[in-house]
C-alpha cells in the first residue's frame, strides 16, 4: 500500500503542483506550463508502449494528431466550419460538442487508430518496428496536410474553445493513473515478461503479438487523449506541431527520464520542459537574484547538450528505470 | 557505449538535434545558396543529351566509395571485427574483438562516408537549411531497414529500391494524386517490413528468434 502511494501519489502530487503554481504565475509562463502538462501526457502514453514493451515506436504522435484534430474539429462551431472547412466530412462538419466529451473522443479514435495501425505491425520487433511506426507517422502528416475531408490541411485549425490549467493536470493525472494501473496489472506484467526475455515469455506461454498490441492500443488512446489536451490548451494548431519535431523531443524527455519507469516519464518531461521554459526566458532577461540575459540560440543548443550527454552518460535515464521509492537502491 | 540500440539511436537523433542548434546559432533559420565547386553543374554534351558533370561524379565516387568499403568490410582483419560484432556481438567480445573500438571505429567510417556524401549532394542541390541533413538521414535509415542492414550489399540495394520506388510512383500517380507520394512510399515500407522484417533483400532464413 505505501509504495503504490509513493509511486503513484508522487508523480500526481508533482502534476497537481505544476498546476498550482501555473496558477500564480504571468499569463505567458502559464501557457508554459499547461504545455508542460500536455508534454506529460504524451510521454506517459508514449510511456505505456515503449516503456513496457521495450519495443521503440516513432508513431505515437500520430496517436496524437487524430486525437488532437478530432477533438478540434467537433467542438469549433459548425457556422464556422462551413465557412473555414466546406469539404469536411459531413459527420465531422455538423458535429458539435463540449470540450470534455471531445477529450473523450479523441482517447477513443487514438485507440482504435493504434489498434488498426497494430493489427500487422505488432509482429515486428526492433529496428523494422521503428521504421514501420516512423511509416505511419510519415503518412498519417502526410494525410493531414493534404485531404480537406479530415481537416483544414495545411492551414490553421483555430477557433477551438480552450480550457484552463485543470483539465490540462487532471487529464495528465488520468493518463499517469490509468498507465500505473496498467503496468501492476496482470497484462502489463505479461508485457514486460516479453520485453526482459522474449524467448522465456514464449515459453511460459505468452504470446507477445497479443501483449504488444494491448499495450499499443492503451497507449495509443492514452496518446489520443493527450492530443486532445494539446489541442485545447493552444486553440489553434497545424499539421506541422505533429511531426518530427514533436517525435523526437517527446522521445527524448522518456529516455531522459528513464525509459523503464512511469516516474522516469513523468520526470523527463517536466525536467525538460522546466529547462525549455526557463531557457527561453533567459534569452529575453530573467531575475534570479541577479539579471539573467542569454544570447537568442541558446536554448536548443542547451537542451541538445544536456539531453545528449545524459543519453550517452547515464543511458538508462535520470531515474534509472526505477519508480519513485525513498530507500536509494543501487 | 552499452546502450540498448533504441537509447543509441535516441542519443545520434539527440547529437543531431544539438548539431542543427549550433547551425541555427552560427547562421540562422534561412537557407543559405552553396557556391562551392559549382562548376560542376556544367554539362557536357553526349550524341545530344545533356550531362552535368556533377552526376558523373557522383556516380564514380559512389561507386569508388562502395568498393573501398567493401574491401574495408571484407578483406581487412577490422572488416573481419566489424562483420563478426555484427553477427554476434557477445560471442565477438569472448572472442577478442575489442567491441568499443569496432564500434567507434565504423561510427568514423560511416561519418567520413557521409561527410563524402554531403559534399556531392550539395553540389548538386546547392542550397542547405539547419534540418537538410535530417531529411537525408530519415531516407537513408528507411532504405538500409528495408533493404536489409546487417550486409553492405542488402542495404545498399535498399536504398537503390526506396528511390526507384520513389521515382516510379512520383511517374505513376496522376498529379492531383502526387501529394500523397510520400503515403505511397511510406505503405510500401510498411508493407515490405511485414513480409520481410529482416530485409527486403536478406537471405530468407536471416531475423528469426535464436536462444542459445
Amino acid at each position: 500500500m505505501r509504495r503504490i502511494v509513493l509511486e503513484l501519489g508522487v508523480p500526481v502530487a508533482l502534476i497537481v503542483l505544476t498546476a498550482v503554481v501555473a496558477g500564480g504565475i504571468s499569463q505567458a509562463q502559464q501557457l508554459e506550463f499547461e504545455t508542460a502538462l500536455v508534454m506529460v501526457a504524451i510521454v506517459v502514453a508514449l510511456y505505456v508502449f515503449v516503456g513496457n514493451s521495450g519495443v521503440i515506436s516513432f508513431g505515437h504522435v500520430s496517436f496524437v494528431a487524430v486525437g488532437a484534430y478530432l477533438a478540434g474539429i467537433v467542438t469549433v462551431d459548425p457556422q464556422t466550419k462551413h465557412f473555414t472547412m466546406p469539404s469536411l466530412f459531413p459527420v465531422l462538419l455538423h458535429a458539435h460538442i463540449s470540450t470534455v466529451p471531445s477529450l473523450a473522443l479523441a482517447a477513443a479514435i487514438g485507440g482504435l487508430y493504434a489498434l488498426l495501425v497494430g493489427l500487422p505491425l505488432m509482429r515486428l520487433s526492433g529496428l523494422p518496428a521503428g521504421i514501420a511506426t516512423f511509416a505511419v507517422l510519415g503518412i498519417t502528416y502526410n494525410v493531414l496536410y493534404y485531404w480537406q475531408k479530415v481537416g483544414p490541411t495545411a492551414q490553421t485549425l483555430s477557433d477551438i474553445p480552450e480550457v484552463g490549467r485543470w483539465t490540462v493536470a487532471v487529464g495528465a493525472a488520468i493518463a499517469t493513473v490509468v498507465a500505473y494501473a496498467y503496468q501492476r496489472s496482470r497484462f502489463g506484467r505479461l508485457l514486460r515478461a516479453t520485453r526482459e526475455d522474449p524467448a522465456a515469455a514464449r515459453a511460459s506461454g505468452i504470446s507477445i503479438y497479443r501483449q504488444r498490441l494491448l499495450g499499443f492500443t492503451l497507449s495509443g488512446a492514452l496518446a489520443g487523449l493527450a492530443g486532445g489536451l494539446y489541442v485545447h490548451q493552444l486553440g489553434l494548431i497545424t499539421p506541422d506541431l505533429f511531426y518530427l519535431d514533436l517525435t523526437f523531443v517527446t522521445l527524448a524527455m522518456l529516455v531522459f527520464g528513464g525509459v523503464a519507469s512511469l516516474w522516469g516519464a513523468v520526470l523527463g518531461a517536466l525536467a525538460i520542459s522546466a529547462l525549455n521554459s526557463f531557457l527561453g526566458d533567459a534569452e529575453n532577461t530573467v531575475h534570479i537574484g541577479f539579471n539573467l540575459t542569454l544570447p537568442n540560440g541558446t536554448r536548443l543548443v542547451t537542451i541538445g547538450a544536456v539531453m545528449a550527454l545524459v543519453l550517452i552518460l547515464r543511458p538508462s535515464g535520470l531515474t534509472g528505470g526505477r519508480e519513485f521509492g525513498l530507500r536509494w537502491r543501487r | 557505449m552499452g546502450a540498448s540500440p533504441a537509447t543509441m539511436l535516441v542519443a545520434t537523433f539527440a547529437v543531431s538535434f544539438l548539431l542543427q542548434a549550433i547551425y541555427l546559432l552560427a547562421f540562422d533559420s534561412r537557407g543559405r545558396a552553396v557556391s562551392t565547386l559549382g562548376q560542376l553543374n556544367a554539362a557536357f554534351t553526349v550524341d545530344g543529351v545533356n550531362i552535368r558533370w556533377i552526376l558523373l561524379v557522383t556516380t564514380v565516387t559512389g561507386i569508388v566509395l562502395l568498393l573501398a568499403t567493401a574491401l574495408l568490410l571484407n578483406r581487412t582483419s577490422i572488416g573481419l571485427h566489424v562483420r563478426a560484432a555484427t553477427q554476434d556481438f557477445r560471442t565477438a567480445r569472448i572472442l577478442g574483438v575489442r567491441a568499443n573500438r569496432v564500434i567507434a571505429l565504423s561510427f568514423v567510417v560511416a561519418g567520413a562516408l557521409a561527410a563524402a556524401v554531403s559534399v556531392l549532394y550539395t553540389v548538386s542541390n546547392p542550397f542547405v537549411e539547419p534540418d537538410t541533413g535530417v531529411q537525408i538521414t530519415i531516407f537513408a535509415l528507411i532504405g538500409v531497414v528495408v533493404g536489409g542492414l546487417e550486409r553492405l550489399t542488402t542495404a545498399t540495394l535498399g536504398g537503390f529500391a526506396v528511390g526507384f520506388v520513389y521515382g516510379m510512383f512520383g511517374d505513376l500517380l496522376s498529379s492531383g494524386q502526387s501529394v500523397y507520394l510520400p503515403s505511397v512510399v511510406y505503405g510500401a515500407v510498411i508493407v515490405v517490413l511485414l513480409l520481410r522484417p529482416a530485409g527486403l533483400f536478406a537471405p530468407l532464413r536471416a531475423g528469426q528468434v535464436e536462444r542459445v
